[in-house]
């Protein structure tokens, strides 16, 4: 992961962008509000000293006269009309160019602030006033004229630009400063993450026993969590899956090794014909079993990967049941046991006729598997409540109660020599719960080692 | 030879049980790790087939306990697990060699032998006593030129005594060794198979090979 794709980055650029603006606008902000309160300040000046020297006709005559002493840093100008020209007055000569119609404005009465330049740059600050001037001479009398007092405005130029230079400075090292500890503190907070990650990928790539180490409860904490609790349980369908894979190729082999043995020792020297029909016998008994192993592994192949087709449609179970028994009572005979068909009530449900069958079927088969002779199979439909009821019961070996949890695990089986010899895939009572399940119902076993056990599948009943 | 077999198939016990004793081999068997390692220990086997999954207790488990219960019988396991390391750590804890299910009869036959041989004394597959001759491959025996017929039973019993020679062997002994569990000890089999053997061995003229020793049993004498 290059740096400019990281989070890290992103978050650092973010975060100064914002400060930038932040800093951008409180600087202007600063420079802004220092230059307003210092020009009102030389204003507010202005209008003192203007206010004195108007409110006195004697200084207004020096100044008039061109006698009167000004102040450090000032320039008093007065300016009036004497016939149509107008007349300005400086004690010291100084000429500033004022803007004729602000000292007009000023004469017809209206006070007013103007800032202007001189030819050698220097920024002056102007107030013009109003002021009646009793002239001497031929046209004597109360005339109006306009009192212009000027500051320089060096000071505060001075100082605004010192500012502006301080601004320009710390504002951009107080970014860099803020970006090196934005990094740091992006890396600070990121770091559980990369090491989540890594230890994520390690664990991916190699050991799935392993955990990532949940040091806290914030969020990253409740993330290590989280991964730790999916990589729990992808190592569990690992191990089933490993598990279901080894079982797989032993239950395969089995009859493989059998038939490998049987045909190469027939092969061995010549014998009489009955010793190769023997042997032959062997093997083709092998072969079924083997196939219909593979049969049921593809079956359930094709249930995990959620392809069966299913063809619903509404089923008599009572008389599903009925159809079967003909074939479970040859079933029975063969190996010396009765088959009694319980009651059957007509119950239907939504379901695929061929499954079902298929289900009771494995169940009959199971039961007469079990059951030594001379003992009893028998099969009975009821309802219970919206649900009907298959019951399979048998007088068999019966089942230990600590196996009972597993007997629907593929391959699980209770006594491994035995099953296999009696022909027994250890698949049929997985495929059963499977189809029980896909029809929205459940199968249980109740057992008593010794006396039998009864297989109960329980299927919702169609509503009409 | 008297072999254990022990496997969880039956139906491979069987066939495996049934080429055995066509091999003039003694076969007893069991069908889960505790019954197999019981039969080690309280009969003397010449070779144990173990299979690695077993019920109650898997194959690794019965040869770690034998070995350390002192029964050096040679063991070859017998296994569906074809994994380097399960190999591996069937020889570590004692196996003295293994065969990967599915197997050949012939390969089975032929590690047994090989097996029983590393046992004895000599390395080949023809056992020497004197002018006595057993091919224990082509199980034919020869005194000399002359060429001897025996019956299976009488095979095993001569394949035992030559294996070691000049020894000591106890009626038990050969009882142990010739018959696996269903033989009945209170019978005289034995005398009556070694009167026959000695028949078949020894013609007119020729010294006889197979001594009695008076209240102990038989000693096949070597030149």
């Amino acid at each position: 992961m290059s740096f400019v794709r990281s989070i890290k980055f992103r978050f650092t650029i973010w975060y100064l962008l914002v400060l930038a603006i932040l800093l951008a606008g409180l600087s202007i902000g600063v420079y802004f509000y220092l230059s307003r309160s210092l020009y009102r300040t030389l204003d507010d000046s202005l209008d003192l000293r203007s206010a004195q020297l108007r409110s006195v006709p004697a200084i207004l005559e020096s100044i008039r006269q061109g006698v009167f002493q000004e102040e450090l840093g000032e320039i008093v100008i007065l300016y009036f009309y004497s016939g149509n020209s107008l007349i300005e007055v400086s004690p010291r000569g100084i000429s500033i160019p004022v803007p004729t119609e602000f000292i007009a404005r000023a004469i017809t009465g209206m006070p007013s602030f103007a800032t202007v330049r001189t030819a050698e740059g220097e920024g002056l600050r102007l107030l013009a006033a109003p002021v009646n001037l009793n002239l001497p001479g031929p046209s004597a009398g109360m005339q109006p004229a306009a009192l212009v007092i000027a500051r320089s405005t060096k000071q505060i130029d001075q100082a605004l630009a010192r500012l502006m230079r301080t601004l320009l400075v710390a504002v951009p090292v107080a970014l860099a400063v803020a970006a090196v500890g934005g990094v740091f503190l992006a890396r600070r907070a990121l770091e559980p993450v990369d090491k989540i990650a890594q230890t994520a990928q390690q664990i991916g790539e190699s050991d799935l026993s392993r955990r990532i180490a949940v040091t806290t409860e914030d969020e990253l904490g409740r993330l290590a969590a989280t991964l730790n609790h999916m990589i729990e349980r992808l190592e569990k369908a690992f191990q089933r899956q490993k598990q279901f894979t080894s079982d797989a190729s032993h239950e395969l082999r089995a009859p493989l090794a059998v038939i490998e043995a049987e045909s190469t020792l027939a092969l061995q020297k010549e014998r009489p014909s009955s010793d190769y029909r023997q042997s032959l016998e062997i093997i083709a008994q092998e072969t079924r079993h083997m196939s219909r192993l593979v049969d049921q592994l593809l079956a359930l192949a094709r249930a995990d990967a959620g392809k069966e087709q299913w063809n619903f449609t509404e089923v008599n179970v009572g008389e599903l049941i009925n159809n079967l028994a003909t074939d479970a009572e040859i079933l029975c005979r063969e190996k010396g046991l009765t088959f009694q068909l319980g009651e059957l009530q007509d119950l239907v449900v939504k379901g695929d006729q061929a499954r079902l069958r298929e289900l009771f079927m494995n169940l009959l088969d199971n039961a007469i598997r079990y059951t030594p002779a001379p003992g009893t199979v028998s099969i009975s439909v009821r309802r219970e409540g919206q649900m009907a009821v298959v019951a399979v019961t048998d007088t068999g070996v019966g089942i230990p109660a600590e196996d009972i949890p597993f007997i629907f695990e593929r391959f699980y089986r209770v006594d491994k020599s035995r099953s296999r010899t009696e022909g027994g895939t250890g698949l049929g009572l997985a495929i059963c719960k499977h189809i029980a399940e896909a029809h929205g119902g459940t199968i249980e076993v109740q057992s008593q080692v010794g006396a039998g056990s009864t297989f109960s599948v329980w299927l919702p009943l169609h509503s009409t | 030879m008297r072999i254990l077999v022990v496997d969880d198939d039956r139906r491979l016990c069987a066939v495996v049980k049934r080429g055995l004793l066509e091999e003039a081999y003694a076969v007893d068997v069991a069908y889960d790790g505790e019954e197999g390692e019981y039969l080690a220990e309280v009969n003397p086997y010449d070779l144990i087939i173990l299979d690695i999954m077993l019920p109650k207790k898997d194959g690794l488990a019965v040869c770690r306990e034998l070995r350390a219960k002192g029964i050096n019988t040679p063991i070859l396991m017998l296994t569906a697990k074809d994994a380097v390391e399960d190999r591996v750590k069937g020889l570590d804890t004692g196996a003295d060699d293994y065969l990967v299910k599915p197997f050949a009869f012939s390969e089975l036959l032929a590690r047994v032998r090989a097996l029983l041989r590393r046992e004895a004394l000599s390395k080949s597959p023809e056992l020497k006593v004197g002018d006595l001759t057993l091919n224990t491959l082509t199980r034919q025996a020869w005194r000399g030129n002359r060429p001897i017929e025996l019956t299976t039973k009488e095979y095993t019993i001569l394949e035992y005594l030559m294996h070691h020679p000049n020894a000591v062997i106890t009626r038990t002994m050969i009882e142990e060794h010739a018959w696996d569990y269903d033989f009945d000890s209170l019978s005289n089999l034995v005398d009556v198979y070694i009167r026959r053997l000695r028949r078949k061995i020894d013609n007119e003229g020729e010294e006889s090979l197979i001594q009695t020793v008076r209240g102990a049993g038989y000693r096949l004498r070597a030149p």
